[in-house]
């Protein structure tokens, strides 16, 4: 995929992990035109709001700053997401502002398997490992399910997609390696995320558990859509026209969102609301590793709620 | 058990049995997500104190045609990708197996052939266990790809190579007495 452009955070030396608050926070926030969430564990934990998460968003928005939104979460269409937000509290978020990687999978497909445009005919279909978020926005770009329908004749399959699936079975993964005997067929998965944290602590798997059974099976590696890789920014931009050295990210997962920053040159916020630990981002800090050192962010917050005070009245 | 109601978030208010200590990872041609989730749920619960074992990585059952079925490998990698934590694997080519027949009969290595069809469970288990390797092409291996190992510089490659092959067992005919 396209390469990110550099610019923002240097790049060249590591972040330092710096609690934002007081001068700092206006001095980092001031300049930005606009931040990047992630949505799970930064906005809300399950059904519920993290406190102050919507005033900040108001805050925002009446400080000219724009919110956008990047979810590696690909069981919602942009369309339930913008519901979602509104149910939660969350005031003037568009589908237009949100980018899950079940959209941006399907806007990776259409790209690849319709190219320029055109009517899809002879494009071929997708076989979908996911429930129906997932299934809709694929159909919304424009391609046709396997499976679906009324397939033409030896309509071959070109695409294999891996997402969150709570149906996935030992069947649909033997159906997948079918269509992926062929060379031509893509295998692509919505992200890498092994599990997802539960209300209660508990954890559930994630689209990255079943794309490691795909791939073991198929002897294919799987083009991954969402973050850290770069895809989704490019969307973006695409779309928005983003620059990336006045735009924030701000995320609860090091080794996603963090690493998605720091891969798109933006400056990175990790909130402790979510899934990483301050002491796993000061042990990245520590290590020899230079991969380590990606993943640690330039700041960190213990809320979103915190950045409130940076915005101007 | 059934798992009550119809989705994760349902399945992980089941009550867990207290008894269990291990998660057992084998060929399941019912494998879904939700006993993905139940096996993530016992793993957490347990900690270092619940195994994770698996009793194979292969990734392929060959049928006929050169089609295949996805092998345990795949279900076992799954599980280890939701827990970030690596099955201990029974099969080969880990030499458990291996000690188990030994333990059981007098087995001398020096003089005990290991035959078999695939390279990274077969062979590789034979090579570690001092045995005498011999390949068979009647299964997943080609001879091309035995030529690949030898000719490359990686030592790891090299206990890939058997010791000799035949086409099929049957060959092992001719060389038995009356």
């Amino acid at each position: 995929g396209a390469g990110c452009s550099g610019g923002g955070s240097s790049s060249s030396s590591m972040a330092s992990c710096r609690r934002l608050s007081g001068a700092g926070l206006r001095e980092v926030l001031g300049p930005a035109q606009g931040l990047l969430f992630d949505c799970d564990g930064v906005l809300w934990a399950g059904e519920r709001a993290v406190p102050g998460a919507p005033e900040l968003l108001e805050r925002l928005r009446r400080s000219g700053k724009a919110a956008l939104f990047v979810s590696n979460n690909s069981r919602r269409s942009v369309a339930e997401l913008e519901r979602r937000f509104s149910r939660l509290g969350f005031r003037g978020v568009r589908a237009e502002h949100v980018f899950s990687s079940a959209l941006c999978s399907a806007l990776f497909l259409r790209q690849r398997l319709l190219g320029g445009g055109g009517n899809g005919s002879g494009a071929g279909r997708v076989f979908v490992l996911g429930g129906e978020g997932l299934r809709g926005e694929v159909r919304d770009a424009g391609l046709r399910l396997a499976g679906e329908g009324e397939p033409a004749p030896g309509e071959p399959v070109r695409a294999v997609l891996v997402g969150y699936d709570d149906q996935f079975t030992f069947a649909k993964l033997a159906q997948a390696c079918g269509y992926l005997r062929d060379p031509q067929c893509l295998l692509v998965a919505t992200d890498p995320d092994p599990w997802h944290p539960l209300s209660d602590g508990q954890r559930t798997p994630g689209t990255g558990s079943l794309t490691a059974a795909v791939e073991t099976a198929s002897g294919r590696k799987a083009l991954v859509v969402g973050k850290p890789n770069t895809y989704m920014f490019d969307c973006i931009v695409e779309r928005f026209g983003v620059d990336p050295s006045r735009t924030l990210m701000v995320g609860d997962r090091l080794e996603t969102d963090i690493l998605f920053g720091k891969n798109c040159g933006l400056a990175t916020i990790l909130t402790l609301t979510g899934v990483s630990r301050l002491e796993e981002a000061q042990a990245y800090m520590a290590s020899d590793s230079a991969a380590a050192k990606d993943l640690v962010p330039n700041y960190y917050v213990d809320s979103i709620a915190d950045l409130i005070p940076g915005l101007d009245e | 058990a059934a798992l009550p109601g119809p989705t994760p978030a349902d399945w992980v208010q089941a009550p867990l049995d207290p008894a269990v200590r291990a998660v057992l990872v084998g060929f399941d041609e019912h494998f879904s997500y939700a006993k993905l989730c139940q096996a993530l749920r016992y793993l957490l619960r347990g900690g270092p104190d619940c195994l994770l074992v698996g009793t194979n990585r292969d990734h392929r059952l060959p049928l006929e045609g050169g089609a295949g079925i996805p092998g345990t490998g795949c279900l076992v990698k799954a599980v280890e990708t939701a827990a970030q934590r690596e099955a201990f694997i029974v099969g080969k080519p880990n030499r458990f197996m291996f000690d188990c027949v030994a333990g059981e009969f007098q087995v001398d290595p020096a003089r005990t052939i290991m035959v078999g069809d695939r390279l990274d469970t077969d062979i590789l288990m034979g090579n570690a266990c001092g045995l005498t390797t011999l390949l068979t092409l009647t299964g997943v291996t080609a001879l091309d790809e035995v030529r690949g190992h030898q000719d490359s510089g990686c030592a790891a490659r090299h206990s890939l190579v058997p010791d000799y092959y035949v086409d099929s067992i049957a060959d092992l005919l001719p060389a038995l007495g009356e």
